[in-house]
């Protein structure tokens, strides 16, 4: 198998325009499974904020979902622990589990950033 | 297969490591989050439902909070019993967790209480609820507690949560609080009932001073009318006795003319005497210092004297006067006040005269049973001019008299009837008319049949006595008084009895001539002297002889001048104005 080589980074921005046109809706749909006020819940949930305001800004929809309160949800996207990110829209599917504080971690997993391995 | 294929393949190949590339990823991540502690809580699937089990160390701020807050926090099993309780819990009711844990909720809840919190327990098991309920402690105090009750979710450690906080306080304060705002209301009650209390007294003050205003009114207006009425009585025989005083002053004139004159003066004097009496008998009534003075009275006697009295008058009017008694001279003696029962005879059959013109005037007086005692009554007939219906009872008020455009006025001060009825209720009788206006009038008055159980000599005797000269040796005789002309007519009375007069001025004088003058044999002291009141200069008269006669005299007629007089030393009292038949009485007593 030919490894490929490091691809391009291409800028936020334009790969942000490229994603949004696969996209039906024209947003990023988000959502976030948290416990109440547990404490990595807590800074997920102000980490991910943080960055959907300085990379999506106006392009997201953000769910913020308490397992307390509704375990039942967690089965339909095959949720194992919290906090955990879902990225809906655009496809493909993406999780990333944790508090959200490894900024780079969650552009490339969100497909605003290209990989670095 | 050709290249085009072999280059999908290919494609297709490194689309599939790059996806198995991708879930590695993820599931390396997602193993390495969890190692780390990146993660609060496992996911664990059970059949139909997923469990969320938190770490232990996400778990932290939860434990802390609930074992640190004021509230007490229990959860409890669908039977009730507790399958946890926080710290607040056990420290409120003193016990360790291992005493609560497995035991009944409902162990710490009063008897009272048990039911209620039984209903909100079962509320509780399938919706949130609140409620007050009283739980009671080891030494069974009471505290009073707000539960907050919520079911917990399935297959959890327990099915029910209680959170309660201590309401005691806020109890203890409400009961306060009520029991202070019954008081508050309660004196609020009692002063708004103060209030208005005292508003009906104002209320009812306000329509006393106005009824009290009417009558002053009323009152000024009828001693305006009285004062008016009073002038013209008394100025119309001082008109009579000044006039012809002066006409008397007359040269030339016929013994004939002067004897008129003379005889009109006197009449004149006697009228302006009467009325003057009148004035002196009401306002002694309206003061209160009539009082009855008792003592054998012999009725037919006294209705005798009126009778003759008056007789004269009722022939000059042309008409006739009738008696009609029903009492043996020995039923007459009662018990009762004289001078009175003269004053109410005269003044009744005074008044038939008065106001007839014609027929004539019947006195009865007859004994009968009333319905408790036995009783006098009286009648006096007339057939005058009769009183209407309206006037039949005001006509015993002060000035009131039947007074119509009809008849001419009538001379008299309306004073009479008033006084009979003031005299008649005194001496515990009643007074009343039955009247026809244009046929006539009767007067009836009561008094009650009282027997003189002791018979007393009276004091005064109204019948007239002739002087007999030789009884009365001469005298000398000391004057005591200031008026010049009272003097005078006194020494003109007594000049046939006496042998030289001496006179005073005042007591000091008196008592000062009387010294020098020891053989003095009868004094008229005057009571009202200056420098020294006869009451005065008798004692000390007195005090030097108590063979002296002193006869008192005054103007002033009340009981208590006279017994005042007798106790410093006088033995006896006349009373202005004199008359001779009076003094000549005295003297006769004194010195016969």
């Amino acid at each position: 198998m030919v490894k490929k080589s490091a691809k391009k980074i291409v800028t936020s921005n334009e790969q942000f325009e490229a994603n949004l046109n696969l996209s039906s809706t024209g947003k990023y749909l988000l959502r976030l499974y948290v416990t109440g006020s547990t404490p990595n819940s807590v800074r997920a949930i102000d980490n991910i904020k943080k960055i959907c305001e300085e990379h999506l800004e106006g392009h997201y929809e953000l769910d913020v979902i308490d397992l307390y309160q509704k375990p039942n949800l967690a089965k339909g996207e095959q949720i194992i622990a919290a906090p955990t990110l879902i990225k809906r829209l655009p496809l493909p599917l993406r999780r990333i589990i944790g508090d959200m504080s490894n900024t780079e971690r969650i552009l490339v997993g969100l497909d605003l950033k290209v990989f670095k391995p | 297969m050709g290249i085009e294929s072999k280059q999908t393949s290919e494609q297709k190949y490194l689309a599939e490591i790059a996806e198995l590339r991708a879930r590695l990823f993820e599931a390396e991540e997602t193993l390495q989050a969890i190692h780390s502690g990146e993660v609060d809580a496992i996911v664990v699937s059970h059949k139909d439902s997923d469990k969320i089990f938190t770490l232990v160390s996400a778990d932290t701020p939860y434990r802390i909070i609930v074992e640190q807050m004021n509230e007490g926090a229990v959860t409890l099993s669908a039977e009730g019993v507790i399958v946890f309780c926080n710290q607040r819990f056990q420290d409120l009711f003193s016990l360790p967790s291992e005493k609560i844990l497995g035991s009944y909720f409902s162990d710490f809840v009063i008897a009272q209480d048990k039911e209620k919190f039984d209903k909100l327990f079962h509320h509780g098991l399938s919706l949130k609820c609140e409620g007050e309920i009283r739980l009671a402690n080891d030494d069974d105090q009471w505290v009073y507690m707000n539960l907050l009750l919520s079911p917990m979710p399935e297959d959890m450690h327990g099915d029910i949560c209680i959170l309660f906080s201590d309401i005691t306080k806020l109890k203890i304060k409400e009961i306060e609080l009520s029991l202070s705002n019954e008081e508050l209301e309660h004196k609020v009650n009692e002063r708004t009932a103060i209030i208005k209390q005292t508003l009906e007294e104002l209320k009812t003050t306000n329509e006393h001073l106005a009824v009290a205003k009417l009558k002053a009114e009323e009152s000024d207006r009828l001693k305006s009318s009285f004062l008016a009425n009073m002038s013209h009585e008394i100025r119309t025989p001082l008109n009579g006795i000044l006039g012809f005083t002066e006409l008397l002053k007359t040269p030339h004139l016929s013994a004939n003319s002067k004897q008129k004159y003379l005889s009109l003066i006197e009449k004149g004097g006697m009228r302006l005497l009467g009325i003057i009496n009148d004035l002196i008998d009401i306002s002694r009534i309206e003061s209160g210092l009539t009082t009855v003075v008792s003592s054998q009275c012999n009725i037919k006697e006294q209705v005798e004297y009126v009778y003759n009295l008056l007789k004269p008058e009722v022939v000059r009017k042309g008409m006739q006067m009738t008696i009609q008694l029903n009492m043996s001279e020995s039923e007459s003696l009662i018990l009762s006040d004289r001078e009175k029962i003269y004053a109410i005879l005269t003044n009744l059959v005074k008044n038939a005269i008065k106001y007839s013109n014609k027929g004539t005037i019947d006195i009865g007086c007859n004994l009968r049973s009333a319905k408790v005692n036995k009783e006098i009554l009286f009648s006096i007939k007339d057939t005058g001019i009769g009183i209407p219906k309206e006037k039949q009872e005001i006509i015993f008020n002060r000035f009131e008299q039947v007074d119509s455009e009809h008849t001419q006025k009538i001379e008299g001060t309306g004073l009479g009837l008033s006084i009979a009825k003031a005299y008649v209720e005194l001496l515990g009788g009643n007074i009343w008319v039955e009247s026809e206006p244009g046929l006539g009038s009767t007067f009836y008055f009561t008094l009650p049949y009282t027997v003189a159980k002791v018979i007393e000599t009276p004091i005064d005797d109204n019948t007239a006595n002739e002087i007999k000269f030789q009884q009365v040796k001469k005298l000398k005789i000391l004057i005591v008084e200031d008026d010049e002309t009272s003097a005078m007519l006194l020494e003109l009375i007594l000049k046939d009895y006496c042998s030289g007069f001496l006179y005073a001025e005042s007591g000091l004088d008196a008592v000062n001539i009387y010294k020098k003058n020891p053989d003095i044999d009868l004094i008229m002291m005057d009571l009202n002297l200056p420098i020294m009141s006869g009451f005065e200069a008798t004692r000390q008269i007195r005090a030097m002889s108590n063979e002296v006669i002193i006869i008192s005299q005054s103007a002033h007629i009340f009981e208590s001048d006279i017994a005042k007089a007798m106790k410093c030393g006088c033995n006896g009292f006349i009373e202005k104005p004199l008359k001779r038949t009076m003094v000549n009485e005295l003297l006769l007593k004194h010195f016969s």
